[in-house]
């Protein structure tokens, strides 16, 4: 009986979850469609197919499917889109299309560690705005690295955004670059040691990572260890724009 | 057999699953089309789907789109792009057919709304469409700190004194109604005179922001005949911070504490002034016998929930008191006065479907004793309000749409006792007095509705209907209309029209006032403005005409009548570059150009007549130049002048014993005579020691009126009249120093 139990179970769960499946597979479509376009328009540095991705996650968005994981590529396509386009008002606009699309993560799924560790690097964004707007979203951000590392200490995108921020702060308020590196070469040692089970979840960020990493040398006057991270964010990403065409010929001009 | 039934089951349901999931096989519907901008530009890579589904578009490089649906019924499209308006159009889907649909989206900046069409509408705060931040108003050399000193700087306000009072475009001081979240402040002003006062009662570190309407404002407000001040203060805190205020005139304290993390808060402050210090390093201690002194103490309870949105609780208390020698007319003496102002309210703020809606529930005590001469007042104020604001985003088809509907219940009750002159010009001891005590109370609802309609892509009316109820002055209905019209991405034209009424004061509808036949005042607004934004710069500039009817006036000792007219006209022109701490040089230049007359009392011994002259206010000219740099790294120096045409005074020209040998005074043609022109420079160094993490000190110094002026502030009399000599300021030239923690 048990087994016929078990059996009449196992249907009616399928019988489910066809319906259901059906219903995720455009959005899973979409996402997977746009996160390949993220990540090809990111590594050409392209606005118009970070655009294009970008429009992919925010139909996925209008589902009842997937709406914390829609919400937060829109956000992140967003993110990236605030360097890649060359209007400042533009520029801003992405900002507060990210902040606006986290937040709508954060509300499908509170406390997410993901959501909250990007929502940091946009608030970071925005307190370089000025001396009001350090005040204002300076605290902000560290607030949200605080929720992050509270529900994921070991997530390397959290590190990342701790990383980020530690370098950006100005010192009077926190920051430490000797801090950031510490956390960037930790995020590039988690990075190096996680493999995606899932891959509609957030896989992004190794190179970030490197290249950060190789920032904060550069400006610590430590060219050799720049150019190292550097390589090493090319190997992980071949061709990433950012690092191939302004932060190592950056890098060269300086040295 | 169990197996075989078992599998039957499972196949069975997986064909049903798979079959309830399938759809009739039919050609699909075809969307193509164009999304534009406003200037008819293609929008590359908009999203473009059918509203809260995932099915849709992007637009290519030449903004063009195309997809296919299964859909066969009325669908939303909708446009969207980061920086845009959002746009929608409702279509009908038939299975084969292709329909072609043009999107054009507006950049989001001329999404319009109250504060867009409101013309004249000056706004501080950390909204980047803010025309000052609250930190740069008060920061303003002069200001004292003080968030109505910081408003004064904007056009279209007049400052004829050392006082905070807002004086509307050529209004009285009372036709400036003030919110604070919500809920009428019936007494905004602290040490109060008939200038206003000298100071703002809200806490200027409490305020989150403002919005400050001079005219043309939107059917939401009633009761103001020129002008809306509405004061926003902080949220719930976000994290634990204590802020430590010491100066020469006091001292204050502010803790902010989160009590359940993202959700609840819990914010207190305490201050306490005192100017004796700060009179004594001046040297000008002479006049009082009480320095103004004071102290208030707040404490807000903040709640932000998932579904019932946020729960706001807050209570403020504020005791002040100070006496100065001072005359009026011929009487010279002491002036008394001591005040306790209480606000206690709950606002509720939470959104439901389309609708966002604000209530707000408050209780207000004023208690306050004056005195001077034989004049002795104990008045009462206390007031219960309920408001509630419901804002709808607007029908799908109208994107930029947005309804609007409140209303307002009051019940206001009014005590007062005391003795009065028989001659309001008398005040020496032993003249004649008549005492009295009585309580009133009058009670007032009113209710408004009022839409954003977008004509175009580039114009948006507002049109709007309050109507308010008095329960001793009748009823009135006001209809307002504005129109605002994108020029350009920067440069916004703004009309607006609108007819408002005020009730009078319950103190001149006492017994004590005369006949209780009191009704609304009235006035009209009609004002056209131009404002382009780019950048670092703000240019505004606006002209208005504002005429006066059933204007309150005393037509006795103590008596009024609905019997004034009047009008003001003028312009008002306000240039801003930069932001404090923003750029390394801000500033702004405001001009304002007035004429304004309305009908006065004239006192002609003991006889009362009415007479048309220049309003008491009628700055003809006033000029405000606000200049803030970074002279060294964190160090800001800053610079506030002010030059303003004389203030219009009703000269005394004769007098008329009075069968107790005290003397009548007779005027001239009322505001015939004007005091001299008004001139001050104030001066402001800071520094900003940033440390620790997000804390920091800011030090600061200011020397106000520099230049020493002896600014008057009316006229003085000799007791028989036969002189006239010119009051002056109790604000010479002064040093003012202090330091404000953040840890």
């Amino acid at each position: 009986m048990s087994r016929l139990m078990h059996s009449l179970l196992l249907a009616l769960l399928l019988a489910l979850w066809i319906p259901l499946a059906a219903a995720a597979q455009p959005v899973d479509s979409l996402l997977t469609q746009g996160i390949s376009q993220l990540t090809d328009g990111v590594t050409r540095g392209h606005a118009p197919t970070v655009q294009q991705a970008r429009a992919l996650f925010e139909r996925a968005s209008s589902s009842d499917a997937r709406p914390a994981l829609s919400h937060y590529y829109t956000a992140l396509a967003s993110y990236r889109l605030i360097d890649l386009v060359d209007d400042e008002d533009r520029s801003d606009a992405y900002m507060d299309d990210a902040q606006t699309h986290l937040e709508a993560a954060l509300d499908h799924r509170s406390g997410w560690a993901e959501a909250n560790a990007l929502l940091a690097l946009v608030y970071g964004r925005k307190a370089a705005g000025g001396m009001i707007s350090g005040m204002r979203y300076g605290s902000k951000s560290n607030n949200a690295i605080e929720r992050a590392r509270e529900a994921a200490p070991n997530n390397p995108r959290v590190l990342l955004a701790q990383g980020i921020s530690l370098y950006n702060t100005p010192s009077m308020w926190g920051g430490d670059t000797d801090e950031a590196i510490a956390r960037l070469q930790e995020a590039t040692n988690r990075f190096a040691n996680t493999s995606p089970t899932d891959p509609l979840q957030p896989n992004w960020g190794h190179a970030d990572a490197y290249a950060w990493l190789g920032i904060a040398h550069a400006n610590d006057n430590r060219p050799r260890e720049a150019r190292a991270a550097f390589e090493n964010a090319l190997d992980v990403r071949p061709g990433y724009g950012w690092v191939q065409h302004v932060l190592m010929p950056e890098l060269a001009a300086a040295e | 057999m169990r197996y075989l039934l078992s599998l039957v089951l499972l196949v069975a349901c997986i064909v049903w699953g798979s079959t309830a999931s399938a759809q009739p096989v039919s050609p699909p519907a075809v969307v193509t089309g164009r999304v534009v901008d406003a200037d008819g530009q293609a929008l590359p890579y908009a999203s473009v789907r059918i509203d809260g589904t995932v099915a849709g578009a992007a637009t290519d490089s030449t903004g063009r789109f195309r997809f296919t649906t299964r859909r066969s019924e009325r669908v939303t499209l909708r446009a969207s792009m980061v920086g845009y308006a959002d746009d929608t159009q409702s279509v009908m889907l038939a299975p084969g057919d292709t329909t072609s649909v043009r999107f054009q989206l507006s950049p989001r900046d001329i999404e319009l709304n109250e504060a867009l069409v409101t013309e004249a509408h000056f706004t501080t705060g950390t909204d980047a469409q803010a025309s000052l931040s609250t930190l740069e108003a008060v920061t303003t050399p002069g200001a004292s700190g003080d968030v109505l000193r910081g408003l004064q700087a904007f056009p279209g306000v007049a400052a004829p004194g050392d006082g905070a009072g807002l004086f509307v475009r050529g209004g009285d001081v009372s036709e400036t109604q003030t919110l604070l979240d919500g809920a009428p402040l019936a007494h905004p002003y602290r040490y109060e005179s008939p200038s206003g006062g000298s100071f703002s009662t809200v806490p200027t570190f409490l305020v989150d922001g403002t919005q400050f309407a001079t005219g043309g404002f939107s059917a939401k407000y009633g009761n103001a005949l020129s002008g809306v001040l509405s004061i926003e203060t902080l949220d719930r805190p976000q994290a634990a911070q204590q802020r430590i205020n010491v100066g020469l005139a006091g001292v204050g304290l502010r803790i902010d504490q989160p009590i359940v993390y993202d959700a609840l808060g819990l914010r207190v402050s305490g201050n306490r002034s005192f100017t004796g210090l700060l009179f004594r390093v001046n040297g000008q201690n002479d006049d009082f016998d009480t320095v103004p002194q004071g102290w208030d103490g707040t404490a807000s309870l903040t709640w932000d929930h998932d579904r019932l949105g946020q729960l706001k609780a807050q209570s403020f208390v504020r005791k002040s008191r100070l006496g100065v020698q001072t005359q009026e007319g011929a009487f010279v003496g002491r002036y008394r006065t001591e005040a306790t102002n209480q606000l206690h309210s709950l606002h509720w703020e939470t959104s439901a479907s389309d609708w966002t809606v604000e209530s707000s529930l408050s209780w207000s005590r004023f208690a306050s004793e004056r005195s001077f001469g034989v004049l002795d007042l104990c008045p009462i104020d206390r007031a219960t309000t309920l408001r509630v604001d419901a804002t709808h985003r607007g029908l799908p088809q109208f994107e930029r749409g947005r309804w609007r509907a409140g209303a307002i219940v009051q019940r206001r009750t009014y005590e007062i006792r005391g003795t009065v002159p028989v001659q309001p010009d008398v005040l020496t001891p032993g003249a004649p007095t008549n005492t009295f005590r009585e309580a009133l109370t009058v009670r007032r609802a009113g209710g408004y509705l009022d839409a954003d309609v977008p004509i175009g892509p580039r114009l948006t009316a507002t049109v709007g209907l309050r109507a308010d109820h008095h329960s001793d002055a009748g009823t009135v209905a006001d209809p307002r209309a504005a129109l605002a019209m994108q020029l350009g991405g920067s440069t916004t034209l703004r009309a607006a029209w609108g007819r408002y009424h005020q009730f009078p004061e319950p103190s001149t509808l006492g017994e004590h006032s005369g006949p209780n036949a009191l009704g609304a005042e009235q006035a009209q607004h009609l004002v056209l403005g131009l404002q382009h934004d780019r950048g670092p710069w703000l240019a505004r500039i606006a002209g208005y005409w504002k005429p006066y009817r059933d204007l309150v006036v005393r037509t006795g000792s103590a008596t009024f009548a609905n019997e004034g007219t009047g009008h003001a006209r003028g312009a008002d022109a306000f240039l801003r570059y930069g932001a404090f701490l923003e750029t390394p040089i801000s500033g702004w230049i405001s001009y304002s150009l007035l004429d304004a007359e309305r009908t006065q009392p004239r006192d002609v011994g003991s006889v009362v007549q009415l007479d048309d002259g220049p309003a008491p206010f009628d700055l003809t000219h006033q000029l405000s130049v606000v200049g803030k740099a970074e002279v060294l790294p964190r160090v800001y120096l800053g610079g506030t002048y002010r030059v303003t045409s004389g203030r219009p005074f009703t000269p005394v020209v004769d007098t008329e014993p009075t069968a107790s040998d005290a003397l009548l005074p007779i005027d001239g043609p009322v505001g015939s005579m004007r005091l001299p022109p008004y001139q001050r420079l104030d001066m402001q160094v800071s520094y900003f020691w940033p440390f620790g993490n997000q804390q920091h000190a800011i030090v600061y110094a200011a020397i106000n009126n520099l230049l020493d002026r002896a600014n008057a502030t009316g006229v003085n009399y000799t007791a028989d009249y036969s002189n006239r000599s010119l009051r002056t300021t109790n604000f010479r030239r002064s040093f003012y120093i202090g330091v404000r923690v953040q840890l």
